[in-house]
């Protein structure tokens, strides 16, 4: 076992051709690439975390390369192959990171039934986690790498994988992607922070990742307790503050944010229930990232007991 | 009232599991795996079957009865709406 | 015939012994054909779970809950659809995957198909659909020529939809298409059929044999054959199964295949369970089927059909499979319609999938 960043880059590209098991807390990984484009982007975003032996059986296997036939004449794309015909089309060679980002969000939200899954966001601070739902575009993962570069732990920025029983959460930290203005915003907001290189001109416009600390992957085997859910709203015209959200209203909201939540039947309509009805729900309205991470603190420091 | 006083009850009894809040409610269906959201008077009405009440005009005098104020037209309407949204939801059937 | 997957499909304890990258192909085998539960419902049973590596009993944790949920759901579905045909008086038999789930058969253990199936009598069919379809269950099939063919050469109703929950219905009036040349009995299915309850309000299921012969004619007969190894582990469990727990059922199968002109499709479908599966076929069995095929035949689907059975990796699918696989298509598909029509199907299908592809090039 060993540590990515730690190995030599023409190492870590050798290994990816031949395919290699990478640890992705709670997941074993097994990746293969011929694209020069993937090594790369690899070795300094996922430098924080471990490569299994060869040995180690997988989770999911994801192959990214480039397309074949005669289309390949035309422009050099790269696709992600796994088990079954892959639901996404192929993008440029050069957006190799993208598509595996994709591929494993797709293997982890469509397979894994270990969890109910949320499209949430999950920080905390002292052992106590802000779970902050959201689909793509609302905010959240920008919310998350404002956090995370103030010392929050980075728990998850996609997916929450809660335990029905337990209501624990399963930390999962991936490169938070950043789309747009974000990767500005986050840019200027923490100059230390360590971005990957953008995406220019992919189907959702400009998207870079954030880097996960070793911080956040040494902490990955810690499951958390939600103290909190915040559901956030940027708006540069509204009222900035914190205001309570409705029980009922929040429990529709995480079965619409909830990719598993029918799989798990009764169980999943008691844990979500729990949920709402346990943790103290509020909607964040805010201007500026200064002013979100202000309201995220006090909506967990309101929490405290 | 002119309409026919039908027979309703729970399609499968026992099988609701509910969660009441201040702002909303909602019910799984044990029996389609299903879960539901009813705004208050909705889930009154559908918590009037399952205790017992039987028809569309006991479903009337009781919220009548229950929530004060005449009957209507206006509310013999909401709650046929409401049962023929439970059947079609396989929540409640009626004998026709 | 060293099918890993096969192999401990047949052998269980054998995935105690697996390495990381044989598992990795296991896996990869197995989960596009909706065999990963049965794997997992395998080395439960097998007691081997503990010494499996922690990646795997993830998974195998996970297809669980799913195969869990498809049961729940497809009971689900069947109450539902009960409770839409309320009116119409028709007696509902649910087929397949519906019907192993509703009797909580072996066979229904580890296997995720969210498909329902039913089957109504014939003249009650167009009440049937209108019920149906006032209960939200929408055609898929809007074209006019498909509407066309199933009406005029199906067995079944041009596959419905249900508007919000999307789950897919056949509805069948017999077992197979009405051109073919296996005729089955229909009024003799739905009177063998036996009673089974669904929340407290009455459906039916097929006898046991007659539930075999309709196994074995599908994955014999409709539409291609290209991953049908479950479809094959199905009959497997369900003779297992029946004929440990229900007295007198090869006399039954044999009759009940003769019945519906069936012995070819339930020669084969024994003859390569036992093969592959290890499916334990008392001697003399299939011999005393009717019908049988004639060794000519059977050498040539011996040669054809366990290669096409068995599942490729997805990187590297194999060439005599796929042309295994065409040959079987188009033989299953000639069996069950006149010759003019073979032609006229295909084509219109294959423009509406051209056309399909031009509008996305661009």
């Amino acid at each position: 076992m060993s540590r990515i960043g730690a190995l030599a880059p023409a190492d870590f590209a050798r290994r990816l051709r031949a395919g290699a098991v990478l640890a992705v807390p709670p997941f074993a990984v097994r990746v293969q690439s011929r694209l020069g484009a993937l090594h790369r982007s690899m070795h300094g975003l996922y430098g924080e975390f471990d490569l299994l032996g060869n040995a180690e059986a997988p989770d999911f296997v994801i192959r990214v390369d480039g397309t074949g036939g005669w289309r390949r004449l035309l422009r050099r794309q790269s696709m992600a192959y796994i088990d079954t015909p892959p639901p996404y089309v192929p993008l440029p060679e050069r957006m190799a990171p993208l598509m595996f980002e994709q591929a494993l969000n797709w293997c982890v939200a469509t397979r894994t039934f270990t969890h109910l899954i949320l499209h949430a966001a999950v920080v905390a601070r002292e052992g106590r986690a802000l779970l902050i739902p959201g689909q793509s575009g609302q905010g959240k993962s920008t919310l998350c790498a404002a956090l995370v570069t103030r010392g929050w732990r980075h728990v998850s920025d996609e997916f929450a994988l809660l335990d029905p029983r337990s209501l624990e959460i399963t930390a999962h930290p991936r490169p938070i992607s950043l789309k747009n203005q974000s990767l500005d915003v986050i840019a200027g907001w923490a100059p230390e922070v360590q971005l990957s290189e953008a995406h220019h001109g992919t189907p959702k416009g400009t998207v870079g990742y954030v880097r996960p600390t070793r911080a956040a992957v040494d902490a990955a085997p810690a499951p958390v307790r939600p103290a909190a859910i915040l559901f956030p709203r940027f708006d540069a015209e509204g009222e900035a503050g914190l205001a309570p959200f409705g029980t009922a209203a929040a429990f529709i909201a995480l079965t619409a944010c909830s990719v598993n939540y029918r799989e798990f039947g009764q169980a999943g309509f008691v844990a979500l229930s729990r949920l709402v009805g346990e943790l103290p729900v509020m909607s964040a309205t805010y201007p500026d990232t200064a002013t979100a991470v202000g309201l995220a603190e006090r909506a967990l420091a309101g929490t405290a007991r | 009232m002119a309409t026919a006083d039908g027979s309703i009850r729970l399609a499968v009894p026992g099988a609701l599991l509910w969660r009441e809040w201040e702002d909303g409610c909602v019910v799984f269906n044990r029996a389609t795996g299903e879960t539901h959201y009813l705004d208050l008077f909705t889930s009154y009405l559908l918590r009037l079957i399952e205790a017992g009440v039987d028809g569309p005009d006991a479903l009337a005098s009781t919220a009548c009865a229950d929530l004060g104020g005449e009957r209507t037209p206006l509310l013999d309407g909401r709650i046929a709406r409401a049962l023929e949204n439970f059947e079609t939801l396989a929540l409640v059937e009626r004998d026709p | 015939m060293d099918d890993p997957l096969l192999e401990c499909l047949r052998d269980p304890a054998r995935m105690a012994r697996l390495g990381g990258p044989a598992w990795a192909g296991l896996m990869q085998r197995a989960r596009p054909r909706a065999l990963l539960g049965k794997l997992g419902r395998a080395a439960a049973d097998t007691g081997i779970e503990e010494s499996l590596p922690p990646a795997v009993r993830r998974q195998f944790a996970s297809v669980d809950r799913l195969c869990a949920y498809n049961d729940e759901h497809l009971r689900a579905e069947a109450f539902m659809v009960l409770h839409a045909l309320r009116r119409t008086g028709a007696p509902v038999l649910f087929l397949k995957g519906t019907a192993y789930a509703l009797l909580g058969l072996e066979v229904a253990r580890g296997r995720v198909s969210s498909d329902v199936d039913i089957m109504v009598p014939r003249d009650r069919l167009e009440a049937v659909e209108q019920a149906l379809g006032a209960a939200g269950w929408l055609s898929l099939k809007t074209d006019a020529y498909d509407q066309h063919y199933y009406r005029s050469w199906m067995h079944e109703l041009p596959p419905l939809q249900h508007r919000h929950r999307a789950t897919v219905m056949d509805v069948h009036h017999t077992i197979l298409p009405l051109t073919g040349r296996i005729r089955p009995d229909a009024a003799a299915l739905l009177a063998a059929a036996r009673p089974v309850a669904v929340h407290g309000r009455q459906a039916f299921v097929l006898e046991p044999a007659d539930m075999v012969v309709h196994a074995a004619v599908h994955l014999f007969q409709d539409g291609d054959l290209a991953e049908r190894l479950r479809e094959l582990l199905d009959i497997h469990e369900l003779v297992t199964e029946f004929a440990g727990r229900e007295s007198g059922f090869w006399d039954r199968l044999a009759e009940r295949a003769a019945l519906h002109g069936a012995g070819r499709p339930v020669w084969y479908a024994l003859n390569f369970a036992r093969r592959l599966l290890a499916t334990p076929v008392p001697p003399g069995r299939l011999e005393a089927l009717p019908s049988r095929p004639r060794r000519v035949a059977r050498a040539a689907m011996g040669r054809l059909a366990p290669v096409a059975l068995l599942p490729s990796l997805p990187d590297r699918p194999s060439a005599a499979a796929a042309w295994a696989r065409r040959l079987l298509f188009l033989r299953s598909h000639w069996l069950r319609m006149p010759p003019g029509l073979l032609l006229r199907h295909l084509s219109v299908k294959a423009w509406a999938a051209l056309r399909a592809r031009l509008s996305s090039l661009f």
